[in-house]
């Protein structure tokens, strides 16, 4: 008997360590002019490992919205540097402020763009990448489970949401101390639910002998291809050109 | 521009629905009355569920319009829609807020500004009409699976809907609960309050149903009236 397996094009440590090279920069850097090449360093990317931005910024209006009103609070809040806008002597806005915003924002879509590179790849192969990078297999399991449990998760808050409207309330309407109540009492049956799958996943990793067998095998076998080397050669060459124009 | 007016409670306009790329509905046309109990049956995947999740607006359509009373659904905020028709998810657990039985049923009055006194009136009502005042003090992630959907089922009928739609209500209920349920069902409907269910269990369909609506594969295969 033959399995025929979907071959994987491109090896997923070369995605982790893409992940990690353009997830340092963006940590390390502290320029509006460097940041912007990091993010479309990072675009490049995962335009080029095929990820759909369209439905990606579909999915995560919400998450921008939030970014923003994050931004904005904090640039409002930070006193230091020239004055851009007041009012009546209360300071509203410095550039100090604005730029730090702007940087925040960078960082975040630098961070989110490189990890949807991760999501090109399915969890096993992931996993194997892990392993690969002589991660504890306890350990790359848990990441990969915990990476499988995001989605779920956010489609049980929507239809729990859904489920609460139904039932007559017009969460809109609500004042801001009902509706942080019904919040609380509502993440209730998303977090029962959560640790329930969760007892049942183990329960069922556990009977069918997990950590029985000392070695594992698996059958993805990763191998370095060319493709590979010149993945992880180009990033290098662009890391290091970022890093060295940055720290001259 | 002519508009579409007509005495039908519910009713759907070439309709287009997919989720992700299968495509479910293709041109989907359908009409419900309100005197009336209406079955849904058809095999797993047919489209039932996500047909009344479009019908009460959880989902919206690619393409078309769904009307209750002559109201654009799309239009509508989903609690406006609540409070004209009672849903019952075909997972009771996905309804079940309260931490005891009591607070479940009294979870949304309070929520929309209820007084105490009328809540309690109510709560005992419904506690007797559904043989639940055994269970009124338990947790409710605690309760059987018929037991939920018992509670699910009774939350629903405290708002008085107009319309009802049941997503298999009679899975996972003894024999005994299930001729309760009808009993509760034909009264309801004798009161005028109309109904939409989707069962597997055809005998239950066949005893209950003015019109037994088949799916398959998001396509009304066959549309009967019973006399
Ligand atoms: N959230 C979703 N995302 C993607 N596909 C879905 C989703 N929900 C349902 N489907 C698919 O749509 C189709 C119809 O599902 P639906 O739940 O309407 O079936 P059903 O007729 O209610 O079946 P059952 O009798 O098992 O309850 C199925 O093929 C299902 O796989
Ligand atoms: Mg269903």
């Amino acid at each position: 008997m033959s399995i025929v397996l979907k071959k994987e094009n491109i090896d997923p440590r070369v995605k982790i360590f893409i992940v990690m090279c353009i997830s340092t920069l963006a940590i390390l850097i502290n320029d509006i002019k460097f940041l912007s090449y990091v993010l479309s360093i990072s675009i490049l990317f995962t335009v080029g490992f095929k990820v759909n931005l369209y439905i990606v910024i579909k999915k995560f209006k919400r998450l921008f919205q939030m970014i923003f009103v994050i931004v904005i609070i904090q640039s409002i809040f930070n006193s230091e540097g020239a004055i851009l806008i007041s009012v009546f002597k209360i300071t509203l806005l410095t550039d100090i402020g604005l730029i730090k915003g702007i940087e925040y924002i960078l960082r975040m879509l630098i961070i989110i763009s490189s990890a949807l590179i991760l999501s090109t790849s399915s969890s096993v192969v992931l996993l194997q990448g892990l392993l690969k990078c002589k991660i504890p297999y306890e350990l790359a399991f848990m990441v990969c489970i915990g990476l499988r449990f995001i989605p779920i998760l956010s489609e049980e808050i929507k239809d729990t949401f859904i489920a609460i409207q139904i039932r007559g309330i017009d969460i809109r309407k609500l004042k801001l101390k009902k509706k942080l109540e019904l919040v609380s009492i509502t993440l209730m049956p998303v977090v029962i639910s959560t640790i329930d799958k969760s007892k049942k996943l183990s329960a069922s990793i556990e009977a069918r002998g997990f950590r029985k067998y000392l070695t594992r095998t698996s059958i993805y076998e990763l191998k370095f291809s060319l493709k590979d080397f010149i993945l992880i050669f180009s990033i290098i060459v662009l890391s290091s050109l970022i890093v060295f124009s940055y720290f001259k | 521009m002519k508009k579409l007016v007509n005495d039908k409670f519910i009713s759907i306009s070439n309709l287009i629905f997919s989720y992700k790329k299968n495509n479910l509905f293709n041109n989907f046309n359908l009409s419900l009355d309100n005197n009336m109990f209406t079955s849904i049956i058809g095999e797993n995947g047919s489209g039932k569920t996500t047909l009344t999740k479009l019908i009460c607006g959880m989902i919206t359509p690619n393409f078309g319009n769904v009307f209750i009373e002559n109201r654009d659904v799309s239009k509508m905020n989903l609690s406006e829609v609540g409070n004209i028709i009672g849903y019952l998810f075909q997972n009771p657990e996905k309804q079940i807020f309260g931490e005891s039985v009591i607070d479940e049923l009294s979870f949304a009055m309070k929520f929309n500004g209820i007084s105490i006194d009328i809540i309690n009136g109510k709560v005992e009502h419904i506690l007797e009409k559904f043989d639940l005042e055994e269970i009124k003090d338990q947790k409710c992630h605690l309760l059987s699976h018929g037991e939920k959907q018992r509670v699910a089922l009774s939350t629903i009928f405290l708002k008085n809907p107009k319309y009802l739609i049941l997503d298999e209500p009679t899975t996972g209920l003894d024999v005994l609960r299930k001729e309760m349920l009808y009993k509760l069902l034909n009264n309801i409907k004798n009161d005028g309050v109309g109904i939409l269910m989707i069962s597997h269990d055809l005998e239950f369909v066949d005893k209950l149903s003015d019109r037994i609506i088949m799916l398959e594969n998001g396509r009304v295969i066959k549309d009967e009236y019973c006399s």
